[in-house]
């Protein structure tokens, strides 16, 4: 049996952080029982497609999927039980903000068969998590993660964000985070947003925000000091304990199979990529038709679908395997060729199977992907 | 044969914007030698360009049937002449062509350097001056110290001075009857052996090259053989005739006439201004004199921005060539720029002209590299280099001396700052020679400067250190040894040709670090360290370095939406692609040339 990896989209959040500029919407319980009712008509609607894959992964994103209380969790995968076929062994993870953990809806997750918990921690401190404008300190995070841990959940992730004031007592994060020796870390360079309020107040100076070579600084100490401390160093932005890859994430960067479903989500699916609407209305309405609520949808030419392997493969420090580059007869040559010059240079690695991206240049990553696709 | 006693010669010598095209058309409306109908403003410059730019870059000539008061029907033979330093020698023998000037001097400004330069050289060639104060129906005219000014700084008499305006046509025709009048007539006779002297040409695609000429003695008529004597080709003539300014053919033109001859002649080259045609079968001794060869003053690497241009750049110079003799180009290539060719102008304005009609005439979208100006190199073995371009400067090591040429310069410019012009002036190396006042308020300054400090941005200096009130004009005088070096600029370890330029050593050290510093705000951070460097000999004397790029990535991936990574990743290459390579560094095509400029 083929397999895909399920990703759904919860759009909702207590309110939204100035600096995100995902899909996500303040959560109104009507709406959101409304979404969860229209969420449940794409399930079905997906039922036919995805009748011979197997679900390998289920990943609640958003948002704040842990917004959802017991009672909608359990609807929600009574319904993908229902009409896909989910993998007794699947990763099935949801992303939670401190603030919203609780022991009963942790004991929900557990109930349904969520085995990892993506903890939307960001900073441990204070002042940082403050300006960030998130709703939890560090003493929450803490508490759930605690929490999480009594509950028996014994893959967790931390989402941290490095690199946003110039000074933001970066280490002091990472050694606490180490305390707590979460499975995985995500760690992303904060990023300017155009068209969020962070970008608004930072053109206006009333706020500065680490510049590129603090950034840098930060994420080359960072992936010492988590290596030194036992983790790998698998993707541009992720760092895992033996073992606690994140599976799910992983079905992107190999450019596998996976349905997103809910409001903004992606797919690439049998040579297609397609998303849903950005807005709540929309979606709601086309399902109420019974259509596919997309926003667009692709077919992608075999030389595409291997740009598109290339992007990706390239995040991870395994790199790219030399026969998926080769799939694409003569197209692969144009490829090859620029990678081969690209390794004569040093900025790309070569091992058995793989081409790869040194560690020392991720950083730098898009420069060099510009020279192959 | 017209009378020689009822024809006149006469050109017109007028700073930019003091009325010299509105005058002319103002002749030929009141002589109806152009219809009503068929007037328009600056009638005689006929280029689009010339009249986009407002000012003649061609020597044209119209001849203007005229009955004075006395009831003689006379023939005015108006040569309008070029108005920019770049073509005085074309002046020159413009002016050569006539036996009067009309000295136009706006009312409202006064006598400026250009004025100065063009009465000199109509004085070097005995011509009649009669001054002219146009524009006197303005509030603010101010005649009479304008006429002090003129008396001031050329020494002319100006008791008899016109006063008109050319826009109102107050007192034109009292310009025509001076002409008449005061102008004396042509002295040479039909009968002597044939000496016409050549004041301009163009190419024409049916016809062939036409020929602009004043015959001084003897008669030029179809059929006839002539003979070029500094070129030493022989034509025979096909066809003679008047510009009205259209061509009007006729039967022939003799002693003291004006006008043009078609000889099939395919080159315009052969065709030398300043060159005296002669009979083949009777020659004349001794041509008329004054001739010389054109000579190129600047020189810049013209470059295709399309390498694959290179065929249609070649095609493109070698047609512009045949209507204008005087730029020379040859093949050249740069590692910088690829393949292109390295072009001798008569100045700046003449290289923008270039440059500009091989863009428009030929489709042609073209890198200038930075002008400079022709250098004589001695070794210590005593060879001598006449330079072009700076990459050929043998090594410092083998050079003797380096000379370079100097200009005389006139500035006039209000009295209030003299003291700022001097100042550039001095920072531009000149050498200041002397200064008088024309009025309590205006002065008139001269000053030997080198030509390399002159041709760049020296205009756009003074006019910005006088409020725009300054004018400037200069004459070629010699080579002069200088204390120049050769500045390299290496990017990565590497010279890269295209920027290198020979400087006097007392500014390559400031120029050293411009350039470097200029070059550090446009390169692009790249994956490694890039150092930019500039050095005399292999001696570095300023240095920068542009750090290694440290932050190029896509930190979060969202939720599998590879479309929007890709789209990213499209609209950064789409920048990369113009850019320009220079060994392992890529420079943005823009700003490559925002050096060049520097």
């Amino acid at each position: 049996m083929k397999e895909i990896s399920l990703y759904i989209h919860i759009p909702f959040c207590l309110s939204k952080c100035p600096y995100c500029d995902f899909v996500s919407f303040p959560w109104e319980g009507s709406k959101a029982s409304s979404f969860l009712k229209f969420l449940k008509r794409e399930v079905v609607l997906y039922s036919s497609s995805l009748k011979n894959f197997k679900v390998r992964t289920v990943y609640l994103g958003g948002g704040t999927p842990s917004l959802l209380g017991e009672k909608e969790i359990d609807s929600l995968f009574s319904a993908l039980n229902k009409y896909f076929n989910l993998d007794s062994k699947a990763e099935i993870c949801i992303e939670a903000n401190p603030e919203s953990v609780a022991r009963n809806k942790i004991r929900a997750w557990k109930r349904v068969g969520v085995n990892r918990v993506s903890l939307g921690i960001q900073s441990f401190d204070d002042k940082t998590l403050c300006l960030l404008g998130r709703k939890h300190d560090s003493a929450t995070a803490r508490n759930a993660f605690n929490l999480l841990r009594e509950e028996g959940f014994g893959n967790i992730n931390f989402d941290l964000i490095f690199g946003f004031l110039p000074n933001e007592n970066w280490e002091s994060t990472l050694e606490e985070a180490m305390r707590l020796n979460p499975e995985h870390i995500s760690t992303y360079a904060f990023t300017l947003k155009e068209e969020t309020p962070m970008y608004r107040k930072a053109g206006k100076g009333e706020i500065e925000i680490a510049g590129d070579e603090v950034q840098a600084e930060r994420y080359n100490f960072t992936s010492n000091f988590l290596k030194e401390n036992g983790y790998f160093h698998y993707e541009i932005s992720n760092f895992s304990k033996k073992g606690f890859q994140c599976v799910h994430n992983l079905s992107y960067w190999r450019n596998e199979y996976y349905l997103g479903l809910g409001v903004g989500a992606h797919s690439h699916l049998e040579g297609r990529r397609f998303a849903n609407h950005n807005s709540l209305e929309r979606y709601i309405e086309d399902l109420r038709e019974g259509k596919r609520p997309l926003a667009f949808e692709e077919k992608l030419t075999p030389e595409e679908e291997l740009r598109e392997k290339i992007i990706m493969g390239f995040r991870l420090s395994e790199g790219l395997e030399k026969r998926l580059i080769r799939s694409c007869g003569e197209k692969s040559l144009i490829f090859l060729q620029r990678i081969e010059k690209l390794k004569k240079k040093g900025l790309i690695g070569e091992s058995e199977k793989a081409y790869f991206i040194p560690e020392k240049y991720f950083f730098v990553s898009n420069s060099i992907l510009r020279e192959i696709v | 044969m017209f009378d020689p006693n009822l024809i006149r010669n006469f050109s017109i010598i007028a700073h930019i914007d003091h009325g010299k095209s509105t005058l002319a058309d103002r002749f030929l409306e009141i002589t109806g030698a152009v219809p009503r109908e068929k007037l328009v403003e600056q009638y005689l410059d006929r280029m689009d360009l010339e009249r986009e730019r407002g000012i003649t870059i061609k020597a044209q000539a119209v001849r203007i049937p005229y009955k004075s008061k006395s009831g003689l029907t006379y023939v005015l033979n108006l040569i309008d002449t070029p108005g920019h330093v770049d073509f005085t020698y074309e002046v020159s023998r413009a002016l050569a062509a006539c036996e009067g000037a009309l000295l136009v001097v706006d009312a409202t400004q006064g006598v400026e350097a250009q004025t100065v330069a063009n009465t000199h050289l109509a004085l070097e060639n005995e011509l009649y001056i009669i001054p002219v104060i146009n524009k006197v129906d303005l509030p603010n005219a101010e005649p009479e110290r304008v006429k002090r000014e003129i008396e001031e700084s050329l020494g002319i008499e100006t008791s008899e001075a016109l006063l008109v305006s050319a826009k109102t046509g107050e007192g034109v025709l009292e310009v025509l009857e001076a002409i008449v009048e005061y102008i004396p007539p042509p002295t040479g006779r039909a009968d002597e052996s044939l000496k016409a002297l050549i004041f301009d040409s163009f190419y024409d695609q049916y016809k062939g090259v036409v020929v602009f000429v004043r015959v001084f003695s003897g008669v030029l008529e179809a059929g006839e053989k002539i003979k070029m004597m500094a070129k030493e080709k022989e034509f025979e003539v096909e066809e003679v005739g008047f510009l009205t300014p259209d061509l009007k053919p006729t039967a022939e033109l003799s002693a003291g006439e004006v006008g043009y001859l078609i000889a099939g002649i395919k080159d315009v080259s052969d065709t030398r201004i300043g060159d005296t045609i002669t009979s083949a079968m009777r020659p004349s001794s001794k041509p008329l004199p004054g001739y010389r060869e054109p000579k190129p003053m600047v020189y810049s690497g013209l470059y295709p921005v399309e390498g694959g241009e290179y065929e249609k750049l070649r095609e493109a110079l070698n047609k512009l060539k045949l209507n204008d003799p005087s730029f020379v180009f040859s093949p050249e290539s740069s590692k910088a720029l690829g393949f292109g060719f390295r072009c001798g102008f008569l100045g700046l304005l003449h290289m923008d002209i270039v440059k500009e009609r091989l863009e428009r005439e030929f489709g042609l979208s073209l890198i200038a590299s930075a002008p400079n100006v022709a250098y004589q190199v001695v070794t210590k073995k005593g060879e001598k280099y006449f330079i072009k371009n700076p990459s050929e400067i043998p090594p410092l090591g083998e050079v003797e001396k380096i000379e370079e040429p100097y200009v005389n310069a006139v500035i006039i410019t209000p009295s209030e700052y003299v003291g700022a012009v001097m100042e550039l002036c001095t920072e531009r190396r000149g050498e200041f020679i002397n200064m008088h006042y024309l009025s309590p308020k205006r002065v008139e300054l001269h000053y030997s400067l080198p030509l390399s400090e002159v041709i760049f941005d020296f205009f756009d200096k003074l006019k910005a250190k006088t409020k725009g009130f300054a004018s400037f004009d200069y004459e070629l005088i010699g080579y002069k040894e200088s204390d120049l070096v050769k500045l390299d600029i290496k990017i990565a370890g590497e010279i890269v040709d295209a920027l290198s330029l020979i400087v006097h050593r007392d500014k390559a050290y400031r120029r050293g670090k411009e350039l470097v510093k200029k070059l550090r705000e446009i390169i692009p951070r790249q994956l490694f360290e890039v150092p930019i460097q500039a050095a005399i000999g292999g001696r570095v004397i300023a240095r920068e370095t542009v750090r290694a790029l440290r932050k190029d990535v896509l930190a979060k991936c969202y939720g599998g939406d590879v479309t929007r990574k890709k789209k990213l990743l499209e609209k950064q290459k789409e920048g990369k692609k113009k850019m320009k390579s220079l060994g392992k560094v890529e420079i943005p095509q823009e700003a490559f040339l925002e050096i060049l400029k520097v």
